[in-house]
């Protein structure tokens, strides 16, 4: 303790709103800074405390960026999303593409490509896998297709139906259908994977909650007798308190932070290949730069809290228990 | 300073620890509690301590009813009474002078102030030299006085001890009962629970006596 002795009052004063300010202060700061010692002095032991905290926080982080991801690889695509027009198979190559270049004139639409039959079949057989199905099959059975992309101005979903409302009415258009219904399971199973996310992060907050809960219990355990001598001299329970508090406080902190460097690493591992399959789409969703250190902020702020929440519930739960006899 | 009114302690199980006991010790007064181990006097302690609280009857400490008193008030209570142990119940993590300084930094104390009345006390009971050192490797007269010295370091109005030298030989003991005297005399209220009857005869200070739960009356 003597080690610890503050600076000299003066100084101390000037700096600070009041002598009862500035001892409530200084005791915090020996309370956080003795706990912290405590807990260093059992590293073993406390650093399997915080991996596990550090693992059950890293998981729902990163479940929640890969959701982002997923999010804005579906917004990209939607401004991506094509309207395609199957032509009426009366219809030759000529009028198919004078059709597509007619259409291309039209302000509402960025660009058209047109897949004559041939290559609609061409297309089906090598991506389908039927290719012997359809060899079987005298004539071809598949339709011109007209892909029209429309410009940046019709690119949100009302104005994308009023296009193919207009364009199913053009001449030799069998039928004009929006690459939508995709999009939106695309959309629909992120939904379901974000509710997911929700629980299995109650689940694992829970579980943190727990282990934070068991390890202070413990601590308490093992303190007991300095408990009783605290009350003995009249330390209330507020004091009695604050070291376990500041150590779920620990304990969570440090459990942020190693959850932050795993997911970190594991973004920067990841971050390379997924760049290459996907190329920006999917690389501008994941976090960069100032979001690591938001990301980081709030994992320690989140494990910061259910640290002290954690260490509240095992302390209030064992400190009545525990009275001088 | 205590008042105990018709008090009796039951505790669960049925066992009567104390019947009826009425007393009274003024502030500023020293009284020995005496009595067969098992009479009570520790038992008595407690309740002025707000350890236990009385089955029936009134115990007063300073004015303040100790039957009504909330649970969240105890630890001030307790910080205007020194309490001193048969077993010191010191804290072997720590050293000397950090024991002594417990009462102290729960009592929010800033440190300067707080150090001095460390020293003060350790010197008050003749181990100031020691106070870098651990508690288990003083003697148990020591430990015993660094207990004495944790107690008076807050200047408390009270000052209890229950058998504080029933671990010391006759000479020790005679120099920590020597101690309370001295507390006495600056104006502390001091109650000393102890049987050694050989010791206490020797002081002249009131007797309260327990005879199973019992205290027949008050010789003064």
């Amino acid at each position: 303790m003597a080690k610890m002795r503050p600076r000299p009052s003066a100084t101390r004063q000037q700096s600070s709103p009041g002598p009862v300010a500035s001892s409530a202060l200084h005791m915090h700061r020996q309370v956080a800074w003795v706990s912290l010692r405590g807990l260093l002095a059992t590293p073993l032991a406390t650093l399997l405390t915080v991996a596990v905290i550090g693992i059950a926080l890293a998981l729902p982080a990163v479940m929640l960026i890969g959701l982002y991801a997923a999010q804005g690889l579906g917004q990209s695509w939607e401004g991506g999303t094509n309207v395609s027009l199957y032509l009426s198979r009366e219809w030759d190559d000529t009028q198919g593409r004078d059709l597509a270049q007619q259409l291309a004139e039209n302000s509402q639409i960025a660009s058209v490509s047109y897949l004559s039959r041939a290559q609609s079949l061409d297309e089906f057989t090598r991506f389908s896998g039927y290719a012997n199905l359809l060899a079987d099959v005298e004539d071809n059975p598949l339709p011109a297709v007209i892909i029209v992309e429309p410009s940046q101005q019709y690119r949100d979903s009302a104005q994308l139906q009023q296009l193919q409302l207009q364009l199913q009415s053009v001449d030799g258009v069998e039928h004009a259908d929006i690459d939508m219904r995709w999009l939106q399971r695309w959309f629909e199973l992120i939904e379901i994977a974000r509710r997911i996310l929700i629980l299995l992060a109650l689940l694992l907050a829970a579980g943190v909650l727990l282990v934070i809960g068991n390890t202070i219990r413990l601590a308490i355990d093992g303190r007991r007798q300095e408990i009783e001598v605290i009350k003995l001299v009249g330390g209330t329970d507020r004091y009695v308190r604050r070291p376990f508090l500041y150590s779920g406080l620990w304990y969570g902190g440090a459990g942020g932070v190693l959850a932050w460097i795993m997911v970190s690493a594991g973004l920067l591992y990841l971050a390379e290949p997924v760049e290459r399959l996907l190329g920006l789409y999917l690389a501008q969703g994941l976090p960069q730069g100032r979001d690591f250190l938001g990301l980081g902020l709030g994992l320690m702020l989140t494990g910061m809290l259910l640290g002290l929440g954690g260490a509240y519930l095992a302390v209030n739960h064992q400190i009545r228990r525990i009275e001088p006899r | 300073m205590i008042r105990f009114d018709n008090v009796s302690l039951r505790y669960p199980g049925g066992f009567d620890a104390l019947s009826n006991v009425s007393f009274t010790l003024q502030a500023g007064e020293m009284a020995f509690l005496t009595g067969h181990s098992g009479a009570g006097k520790s038992s008595l302690l407690k309740l002025i301590m707000a350890m236990e609280r009385a089955s029936e009857g009134q115990v007063f400490v300073d004015e303040q009813n100790l039957n009504r008193i909330p649970r969240q008030q105890v630890p001030y209570l307790r910080r205007k009474i020194g309490m001193v142990f048969q077993n010191p119940q010191l804290l072997f993590d720590r050293s000397v002078f950090d024991n002594v300084a417990l009462p102290l930094l729960i009592a929010g104390i800033d440190w300067p102030s707080a150090a001095r009345r460390v020293r003060a006390a350790l010197d008050k009971v003749g181990l100031l030299d020691k106070e870098k050192l651990e508690p288990r490797l003083l003697s148990s007269g020591e430990q015993q006085r660094v207990g004495i010295a944790r107690a008076i370091v807050n200047k408390p109005q009270l000052l209890l001890a229950d058998e504080p030298t029933g671990n010391l030989d006759p000479q020790l003991s005679g120099e920590i009962m020597g101690l309370f005297h001295q507390f006495n005399q600056v104006g502390v209220t001091v109650l000393v629970a102890s049987h050694d009857v050989s010791l206490i005869s020797r002081l002249r200070h009131p007797l309260l006596t327990l005879q199973q739960g019992r205290m027949p009356q008050r010789r003064t």
